[in-house]
This record gives C-alpha cells, sequence and structure tokens, in this order.
C-alpha cells in the first residue's frame, strides 16, 4: 500500500473533504484541520506534496510555513490555497517555498491536472538530479590503490569485505519510512566515514545524505536517501564479487 | 623505517578502521593497540606507555574530547603529555583552534588519507 504522503491542511470541513476526495483518486492522502496537527503529523511522516490553507487560525502563518518546509525537507512541494488570489502576494509565497499558490473555489478537473503535473514534475526533478549521481565510481581506484602501496592485497581485500558486511547489517535495520534511532544513526555516520576511507564513493554519498536527512528530521529526504544507501550497498557487494582479485582489474 | 619501533594506541570504534590503520602503521613498523570507547584508553594509558595516541572524536561511553581531557589531568607527567591527534568525521563543526583547546596536538579530518595519516604521525613522533 503506497504511504499517506500528501497532506491536506485545510480548516474548512467540507473544502477538506472534497480536496481528499479529489487528491484521493491519485494518491493516499492524509488531511488535518489545524497547524499544530500539521506539522505533527508532517514531523512523523514523509510527506511529499502540502496542500495547505493560506489563513490559518491557530498558527503564525510564517512561522508555519517556514517550520513545514524545513521538516519536510527540500523535495517537499507545498501549494497554497487562498480564497483572495488578487490580494496575496503570491510572489512572497515562491519566495517561501511554495510551488504554486491556487485559487479557490477550485475547479475539479483543473485541480486534479495541477496536482498530477506537480507530482509529475516532482517525479522527473529526482531522475535529473539523483541524490547519488549515476557517473560516480563504486569504488575510486585511486584510494584503492594508495590503500594497496600501503599495506597488503590481503588485508585490503579482507577490510573490504567486512566493510560490506557491515553495510549489509545496517542495511536490514533500515526502514525507509522510519527516521533512524540515535544507535542506527550512529551506523550511518560510521558507514560515511568508512566509506569515504576506502574509496566506496557512491556509498560515501549516500550515507552522508541519510545522515544529513535523520539529523535535520526531514523524513521525505531520508527515505530517499536510504533507497540509494541501499542500492549503493548492493552494486559495491556485486563489485566485490565480480573482481575477486584485484577491485577495477 | 629508521625509528624504534614505537607504539600508537588508537582509540577507534571501528573495527575496520582499527584492522586498516594496524595494517598501515605496521607496514611503516609502528605497533599499534586499539581501544573501542574512550574508557578503554584510559584503561589502557593506565597499564601501559604509549608513544601517540590517535582518538576518534566520536566514540559510544566517553567520546575523544572527554577522553582527552581525562588523560590531560592525569598526575603522571609522561601520560598527561602524551601527543594525541584527532580524527573527526565532523572536522567542520570545530575550528583546528578548538581541537588544540581540547588537548589535541593535530587532528586529521575523516575519511582518512592514510598518506596523510602517516605524514601526520611522522611529523608528531619526530
Amino acid at each position: 500500500m503506497k504511504s499517506k504522503n500528501i497532506l491536506i491542511v485545510e480548516n474548512k470541513e467540507q473544502e477538506r473533504k472534497l480536496f481528499e476526495y479529489l487528491i484521493g483518486q491519485l494518491h493516499p492522502c492524509a488531511s488535518v484541520d489545524t497547524g499544530e496537527d500539521a506539522l505533527n503529523y508532517i514531523a512523523q511522516n514523509p510527506v511529499r506534496l502540502v496542500l495547505l490553507t493560506l489563513h490559518l487560525a491557530d498558527l503564525e502563518s510564517l512561522d508555519f510555513f517556514k517550520n513545514t518546509k524545513k521538516l519536510c525537507g527540500e523535495s517537499c512541494m507545498l501549494v497554497g490555497l487562498t480564497s483572495n488570489l488578487q490580494q496575496v502576494n503570491v510572489p512572497f509565497y515562491h519566495s517561501l517555498g511554495f510551488e504554486e499558490v491556487l485559487s479557490k473555489p477550485i475547479r475539479p478537473k483543473e485541480f486534479i491536472l495541477k496536482i498530477q503535473s506537480l507530482l509529475e514534475k516532482q517525479e522527473k526533478e529526482k531522475i535529473k538530479n539523483p541524490i547519488v549521481p549515476e557517473s560516480l565510481p563504486i569504488l575510486n581506484i585511486e584510494v584503492y590503490q594508495q590503500l594497496l602501496r600501503l599495506s597488503t592485497q590481503e588485508v585490503i581485500r579482507q577490510v573490504y569485505v567486512d566493510f560490506i558486511q557491515e553495510c549489509l547489517s545496517l542495511s536490514e535495520l533500515l526502514i525507509p519510512n522510519e527516521l533512524p534511532s540515535e544507535e542506527i544513526l550512529r551506523a550511518i555516520h560510521t558507514i560515511k566515514g568508512n566509506s569515504g576511507t576506502l574509496g566506496a564513493e557512491k556509498i560515501h554519498v549516500a550515507a552522508k545524505s541519510s545522515e544529513s536527512a535523520a539529523r535535520q528530521q526531514k523524513s521525505i529526504d531520508f527515505a530517499e536517501s536510504v533507497h540509494y544507501l541501499k542500492v549503493a550497498f548492493a552494486e559495491f557487494q556485486e563489485y566485490l564479487n565480480k573482481y575477486p582479485n584485484e577491485y577495477g582489474a | 623505517m629508521a625509528h624504534d619501533q614505537m607504539k600508537i594506541l588508537v582509540g577507534e570504534d571501528s573495527s575496520i578502521i582499527i584492522n586498516l590503520t594496524k595494517s598501515v602503521l605496521a607496514f611503516e613498523n609502528y605497533s599499534l593497540k586499539a581501544a573501542r570507547n574512550g574508557k578503554q584508553v584510559l584503561e589502557m594509558l593506565a597499564e601501559e606507555d604509549f608513544d601517540l595516541i590517535l582518538m576518534d572524536i566520536t566514540m559510544p561511553q566517553m567520546d575523544g574530547i572527554q577522553c582527552t581531557k581525562e588523560i590531560r589531568k592525569l598526575a603522571d607527567p609522561k601520560k598527561n603529555s602524551i601527543p594525541i591527534i584527532a580524527i573527526s568525521g565532523n572536522a567542520a563543526n570545530h575550528t583546528p583552534e578548538d581541537f588544540r583547546k581540547f588537548g589535541f596536538d593535530d587532528f586529521i579530518q575523516k575519511p582518512l588519507n592514510y598518506d596523510l595519516v602517516l605524514a601526520t604521525v611522522k611529523k608528531i613522533l619526530s
């Protein structure tokens, strides 16, 4: 089942139900009616799009918007809703990180198409700017050769085998939609350092991104980074198996 | 390799880094013993003399900064003046001045570049 990573924040019940119904046709979604509930939801769930009315009664709007972006991460989209589009300073909301500000009342068909196009745009951005670029080497041969110069091939080989075992043990503990415990975060930090030292570049970049997202409590960014981290682990393991004697030979 | 075999203690919780460092330093005729946390570093230092400590900052139970502060408070002048090199994965959080204030003689940033590790060890022990 897809997780509910679209959040609707609307204090008017009728409108909230309409948005739920319309967006629910595209993607599972959650809804809340106060800013406080929204922040609680965002803090505990990976959210990729927040649709929210700009006029919430219970929170200072500016603080709320800033916190929302901070909690969700850069990849999360904010879409504002207002019944006074003429009076709203749209460039100001864009400067806060809003992708769009839509006018209420909405036209259902247009609204669905708009949300759908935003989600597609988000997917394309992800493909265009992956957390771990495909061009990065799985193993930096220069680092490997430096280690060979300073030790023996047998020792270095064993270090790489131990390293991938450590990675695979961590992999089993990583749950993409859940921010990690302090213990798991420490293990990610260790993998980040070790991968850099050993020249496992894809793992290093993915671990760095995972650690950073987790420390900033950005759950959706963490989920994405963990996906890349697990792929990088699998690629590295395959690489070690492919070159049983000397890496990159 | 003109030096007599010098004894280095590494405080590091990752067995991968311990094994790698041990191998690289042995290649240069240094002997290396490892402690997995700051408390163990203090225990081993109490029992044995070392020429240098490589100290990871992030360790369980007692971190490298706390451990270094404890070492600098020891009564034995030989122990409390031992050269200590910090190894930090979050060096961006501290300035070189911070490391000196914590009691370190030098610091190396993770990911480790072993040419730099060796150069720093040789410089401190020369």
